[in-house]
């Protein structure tokens, strides 16, 4: 198999050089995407639990520090640091009391919530679109590969003058392994890309349901005030 | 708060997320694994078995009576159709009424030309007729002259026949699957496939004899003859007739002598007798 790469040409070598980058990176995301998503997903269900079992949010405050890696923990710190700022705006004798009469506490947290719930998600997302990358590209640049390797094979067979099937086979024999190693590629890539791009579809929706939540606990608390 | 949200911004920027560096070093290792695995002998392989190869020598059966062909072609079934085919042809009915002319035409002149006319078809047997009654001495000229030309008339027709016979024969012998060619010697006559024996023999004397041109003086030809046993050893063997020239007759010693024993085995013990003519060999190393 190595012998094959290495009595390759030089383009044919310089596109599995290309292959081999886009496979390393791959499974890095990969492994690095496995271990994120399944820490968010854990760590999402554990605080769920603490939030429900807590009845205040001082309380929940004080112990979200154990669930760094939940993206509803974020929304929770966002939203939560949110409303402390407009009670302390509120309170303080300093801010203009017009100001403070016009604020809307559950459409001002609603906000602090899009915009937690939009960086998680970017940071969810990260990275997969090099996924999606190699594997829609992958198999082309390993298929480029092919063709030139033909083509020197086809060369070849011109000079020698011998169409022979000793002659024809172990140049495109050469040429194929670039075609395996872009599909090598690929197809983890493709696997993983639409794995991933559902578990985080699945924490946005969980985090769209915990905003909402959120905000109507604080509407009530709102109200009942 | 604003320190942690300029942090993840920057997060979010960065090349590497924290512990990404260390997954690229896993996958680096896991890329670097997999040929290692690959060429381990843990890994099976599957292995091509190689198919036999067979060498052969193809050698030219020899064969006592070789038939027409080509000796390099492969053998093939003897020939069905043959025997059938020619009979009508090569034996002609109107044979047996010959006879019957041959003691009337005693009178005439010439009774030799009689038996010759033997292969003649149906005619023959109604020409005699007049020349029974045509033994008067006036017509004797005449009668010559017609009995010449009846003769000559004869012999052309045997020998057209003759020549339709070969054709037909020629056509007939059977083909080699592979080349379409028949099997046997081009000069071939008998009916069994491959090379003569006789003519295998002197093209193997003729490889192993060794003679200069420059000692060639006219064109010595000697007789000589050889006696092999069925499994290609020679008996012994004896000069009929010597060349007379001593360095061509002892070249031809030597020859007989490296050929002791043949490559191949004979149908059977035979003995040849076989002309070594010096421009013959010379003309054809």
């Amino acid at each position: 198999m190595l012998d094959l790469v290495f009595s390759a040409g030089p383009v044919v070598k310089l596109v599995l050089l290309i292959l081999v980058y886009f496979s390393l990176v791959s499974w890095a995301i990969i492994f690095y995407k496995v271990s994120v998503i399944q820490r968010a997903i854990k760590e999402s269900d554990r605080f769920l639990d603490f939030f429900w079992k807590k009845k205040r949010f001082d309380l929940v405050g004080q112990g979200i520090k154990e669930f760094i890696h939940s993206p509803l923990a974020t929304l929770f710190r966002e939203g939560y640091h949110e409303m402390l700022q407009l009670k302390k705006k509120s309170t303080d004798p300093d801010e203009p009391g017009d100001f403070s009469l016009k604020m809307d506490t559950t459409e001002m947290v609603g906000r602090a919530l899009r915009r937690a719930t939009t960086q998680e998600t970017q940071r969810l997302e990260k990275y997969l679109t090099f996924l999606a990358t190699t594997g829609s590209t992958a198999p082309f640049i390993g298929l480029f590969g092919t063709v030139w390797g033909i083509m020197d094979a086809f060369h070849g067979i011109g000079t020698t003058g011998s169409a022979s099937l000793a002659v024809v086979a172990p140049g495109i024999s050469e040429a194929l392994i670039a075609t395996a190693i872009g599909l090598a590629a690929a197809i983890p890539a493709v696997m993983g890309y639409n794995h991933f791009l559902n578990k985080v579809n699945i924490l946005i929706g969980e985090m769209d349901n915990f905003s909402q939540e959120l905000l109507n606990i604080v509407e009530r608390m709102e109200r009942g005030n | 708060m604003e320190s942690s949200r300029k942090q993840r911004w920057q997060q979010l920027q960065s090349v590497f997320e924290p512990g990404f560096k260390q997954m690229l070093l896993v996958s680096i290792l896991l890329h670097v694994l997999l040929p290692v695995l690959y060429y381990s002998p843990f890994f099976p392989k599957r292995e091509i078995e190689k198919p036999p190869v067979y060498r052969v020598n193809l050698v030219n059966k020899i064969v006592k009576n070789p038939q027409a062909g080509r000796p390099e072609a492969a053998p093939v079934k003897k020939k069905p159709a043959i025997k059938p085919k020619p009979k009508p042809a090569v034996k002609p009915k109107p044979i047996p009424p010959k006879p019957k002319p041959v003691p009337k035409p005693k009178p005439v002149p010439k009774p030799k030309s009689v038996p010759k006319a033997e292969p003649i078809k149906k005619k023959p047997a109604v020409k005699p007729k007049p020349k029974i009654q045509a033994p008067s001495k006036k017509a004797k000229d005449t009668q010559a002259d017609a009995i010449k030309a009846m003769q000559a008339k004869r012999d052309r027709q045997a020998l057209i026949a003759g020549y339709k016979d070969e054709l037909i024969e020629l056509t007939e012998q059977p083909k080699s699957p592979i080349t379409g060619a028949p099997v046997g010697m081009m000069d071939g006559k008998g009916d069994e496939a491959g090379v003569s024996a006789i003519a295998f023999i002197q093209e193997f004397i003729q490889q192993q004899w060794n003679f200069s041109k420059y000692q060639a003086v006219g064109n010595p030809e000697a007789e000589a003859k050889l006696f092999y046993n069925t499994d290609g050893t020679l008996l012994h063997y004896k000069f009929i007739k010597k060349s007379g020239n001593s360095a061509f007759d002892e070249s031809l010693i030597r020859a007989i002598a490296k050929s002791r024993q043949l490559p191949q085995s004979l149908p059977e013990s035979m003995e040849f007798h076989i002309f070594f003519n010096l421009k013959d060999m010379l003309d054809n190393p």
